[in-house]
């Protein structure tokens, strides 16, 4: 209700109906965009436009559907992030990695539970494994295991078809498993070529 | 690794990452707004027609008929000829009206894209990536004659093309497409061939023996499959069907083709067809406005020089530099840093007259500065996306000066919020003029204390305001002097403390003090407080009032913000704490202390 007035507001102009809406989209929409370009700057700033263009396009959106076409626009201006960036790294610069480490995020100057450190270790190597997903499989990985939608609902969301997110999530997960095997197997990462990619990767591709 | 391990991680890695307690609304507002503002002008100065300086003039003269005649604002404005600002018939206009105006930075990357492709075959790279140089534009930047494939397989898309910074080559990519779900593809380098052997695309495609030789219309190339692998010793070639390298010369010209990707994407016949198919990109300048020059290369497709600014207001540097072919105006593009709620300036030259239509209701001073008239306009026009109108709105966050010198015409435009008196990036009128002299050459300095909302040292507040400046000897945690703010109307000066670079928008708590010569009684506005939350106490022997919570808009909040007002001797003092957005706040005696700490 709050936020179907939230949108009529903002359809007659009053942009104080963005207060709502960023109260309840705004923090979710960053993470989902961190987790799809591994950079929080960048993840603010993708969500920043996306309101601005949502606001732009406010006109286009039906009550009860802010959400998954909110979320589409995040989504879809982070796989558009990451395919800019991919380029100029797979073509120019090699080896470059400019995304945070996981590991300063998660530092933690008290010494922890083993369960704890297992599992901080744990999610450390899903975050370089997801790291080394094609961007649209890491997309669909967010969508499906953090923005918690159903296939068909990322496929309505996306306007991708099921198949595509059948694909893409069975690929998704048979790299993170390999990736995840081989790093846990073997605490050294993967040799990388001179154009930035590993040689799975590019076997896979 | 099950789902529910890797959801958990996905939780654990995202809310380690990004902090909850900021509240992203007052930036997320100040953004939004100031675009959507900026956003009616979003068609750029390109967009204006060839036609329009001439329908400009007979407009003019029309509208200076029926406007002086028929209007109130006209009978006013009379006696005024205006050179470079039209009135339009009233303060609405259909929205698909012309209008000079440059994108704000934001916009850079979709008005790179909407560019249109040029007559060459290469596909439209708008539907792939949008942030990167067209074939005309890179044609435009590069100062040779490039080449493009007019043949490329089905399966690339181009997406884009740049200048290596350092060698001048041309580089044209092509991605394989959407389908193929991978950001592989070819990319197309070129450089002309020097003199010297200062040649980067000269040198040895590959390995001695990876490399074969192919014919290229008659002329012979080297193609390798494979790439040099990078070791802690020797680089060791490596065979790679991934990787795949052609090189040849001709046309006077070194010319490489990179594949990367599946081996049957991309064919050796493929690359040679590609390569035998080149033709020389079209030198024509487009019709647009191009964008990402630096000032030489504006220069160069302007024919005049560019005046540039000799010093800046602190703070703005210069962000973007366009060349607009149909009007021939070069526009510099300044931001403030480090915020980005929109703050900028720009100015135009050309050697045209720049003419703008305005609202009928706006109003036009004339300034004579360095012996010249400029006109200067605050406003500007309106509308959101989709609408069929567009409104003048008299108090937007344009302001605009137009001016004549020799022969080039310029513009500056100015674009800041006046009702956030607080943002550092505020524009005095003084330092508006300052800036138009700069431009004319007249002076070479920024005057140093024109932004009275950026003062970063208090001796220099006293300075302005004439008194010595309390400060507190006390400060909460976490808690340091931001800034200083000067008023030459009240004379007042007011210290923000804050956590970060923008503590009233970033959402930390932070601490204000108000220092202004006391005259008369105190008249804080107490309206709205309930009983209980006015308090009369004493600091360092002077009696105080002490508010607890906020009226905003007549609307009492009892939250945990404190307030006390009080004169000491002949200096009147203002204290309040704004708490952060998870309403952590000061006690009332932590609070004392500090307005007993002011020294």
């Amino acid at each position: 209700m709050k936020e179907n007035l939230a949108i009529e507001a903002l359809k007659e102009g009053n942009l104080e109906g963005l207060e709502t809406l960023a109260g309840l989209y705004y923090h979710r929409a960053v993470k989902a965009a961190f987790l799809i370009v591994q950079s929080k700057g960048e993840a603010e700033d993708i969500v920043q436009d996306s309101f601005l263009r949502a606001v732009e396009k406010i006109g286009q959106c039906k009550p009860g559907c802010f959400r998954p076409w909110f979320h589409r626009i995040v989504v879809n201006a982070a796989i558009k992030s990451v395919g800019k960036r991919n380029r100029l790294i797979s073509f120019e610069q090699p080896g470059r990695d400019s995304q945070a480490p996981l590991e300063e995020i998660l530092r933690d100057p008290q010494p922890g539970h083993q369960a704890v450190v297992e599992s901080r270790e744990l999610t450390g190597e899903i975050w370089k494994a997801m790291r080394r997903l094609p961007v649209r499989q890491r997309a669909a990985i967010v969508l499906k295991y953090y923005l918690d939608q159903s296939e068909a609902g990322i496929s309505a969301m996306m306007n991708w078809p099921v198949s595509t997110v059948k694909w893409l999530l069975f690929s998704a997960r048979k790299r993170l498993k390999v990736h995840l095997y081989a790093a846990l197997a073997d605490p050294q990462p993967a040799t990388q070529n001179p154009v930035g990619r590993s040689e799975t990767e590019i076997g896979e591709s | 690794m099950n789902e529910h391990n890797l959801r958990k991680s996905l939780h654990s890695i995202a809310d380690a990452a990004i902090d909850e307690n900021k509240d992203p609304y007052p930036g997320l507002k100040k953004y939004v707004r100031q675009h959507l503002q900026t956003g009616e002008k979003k068609r750029p100065a390109s967009h204006r027609r060839a036609w329009q300086w001439a329908s400009g003039i007979a407009l003019a003269v029309l509208l200076s008929i029926t406007v002086f005649a028929f209007t109130p604002q006209g009978r006013v404005l009379a006696q005024r000829v205006l050179r470079f600002f039209t009135y339009s018939t009233g303060d609405q206009r259909p929205a698909n009206s012309s209008q000079t105006a440059v994108k704000t930075a934001s916009e850079t990357s979709s008005q790179v894209a909407a560019i249109s492709a040029s007559d060459d075959s290469t596909p439209d790279p708008a539907s792939i990536l949008d942030s990167n140089l067209e074939i005309r534009e890179v044609q435009l930047k590069a100062g040779y004659q490039i080449y493009v494939p007019s043949w490329i397989p089905e399966n690339l898309q181009f997406s884009g093309a740049s200048i290596e910074e350092n060698t001048n080559i041309v580089r044209i990519f092509f991605l394989l497409s959407q389908r193929e779900l991978n950001s592989n593809g070819l990319v197309f380098r070129q450089e002309p061939l020097p003199a010297t052997d200062d040649c980067t695309l000269c040198d040895q495609v590959g390995a001695d023996g990876a490399i074969q030789q192919v014919l290229i219309a008659g002329i012979y190339g080297e193609y390798v499959k494979g790439v040099w692998k990078y070791t802690d010793e020797d680089p060791v070639w490596e065979s790679d069907p991934f990787l795949q390298k052609m090189r040849w010369q001709d046309k006077g010209m070194a010319f490489e083709l990179l594949f990367m990707g599946p081996p049957d994407s991309m064919s050796l016949e493929d690359m040679v067809r590609i390569a035998e198919s080149l033709k020389e990109a079209s030198t024509q300048l487009p019709d647009e406005a191009i964008w990402n020059l630096t000032v030489q290369e504006a220069e160069k497709l302007a024919g005049f020089t560019v005046n540039v600014p000799a010093s800046l207001p602190e703070g703005y540097s210069l962000d973007n530099v366009i060349y607009n072919p149909s009007s021939n105006d070069v526009i510099q593009m300044y931001k403030f840093h480090p915020y980005s709620a929109g703050e900028q300036f720009n100015i135009h030259q050309s050697r045209q007259p720049l003419v703008d239509e305005i609202g009928n209701s706006a109003g036009v001073e004339l300034l004579t500065v360095d012996g010249k008239t400029v006109e200067y306009v605050h406003g500007s026009w309106f509308g959101l996306d989709g609408s069929p109108v567009e409104t003048w709105q008299p108090n937007s966050i344009f302001h605009t000066f137009r001016w004549q010198d020799g022969d080039d015409y310029f513009a500056l435009e100015v674009l800041f919020d006046e009702t956030d008196t607080w943002s550092p990036a505020y524009w005095t009128r003084d330092g508006m003029t300052a800036m138009i002299e700069l431009v004319m050459g007249a002076r070479s300095d920024f005057p140093d204390q024109v932004n009275y909302n950026n003062i970063t040292d208090i001796s220099t507040a006293g300075q302005l305001a004439g008194f010595h400046v309390l400060q507190p000897q006390t400060l909460p945690e976490g808690l340091a002097f931001e800034r200083a703010v000067y008023d030459p109307v009240r004379r007042s000066i007011t210290l923000l403390y804050g956590a970060g670079t923008d503590s009233r928008t970033d959402g930390n708590a932070y601490l204000v003090i108000i220092e202004e010569p006391a005259q008369g009684a105190i008249d804080y506005d107490l309206a709205g407080y309930p009983q209980d939350a006015i308090e009369q106490v004493e600091v360092s022997g002077h009696k105080a009032t002490l508010l607890r919570g906020v009226n905003v808009d007549g609307q009492y909040q009892d939250v945990p913000r404190w307030t006390m007002v009080w004169d000491r001797e002949d200096l009147r003092v203002i204290l309040w704490i704004t708490p952060d957005d998870s309403q952590t706040s000061l006690s009332k005696n932590e609070f004392l202390l500090i307005a007993e700490s002011l020294q």
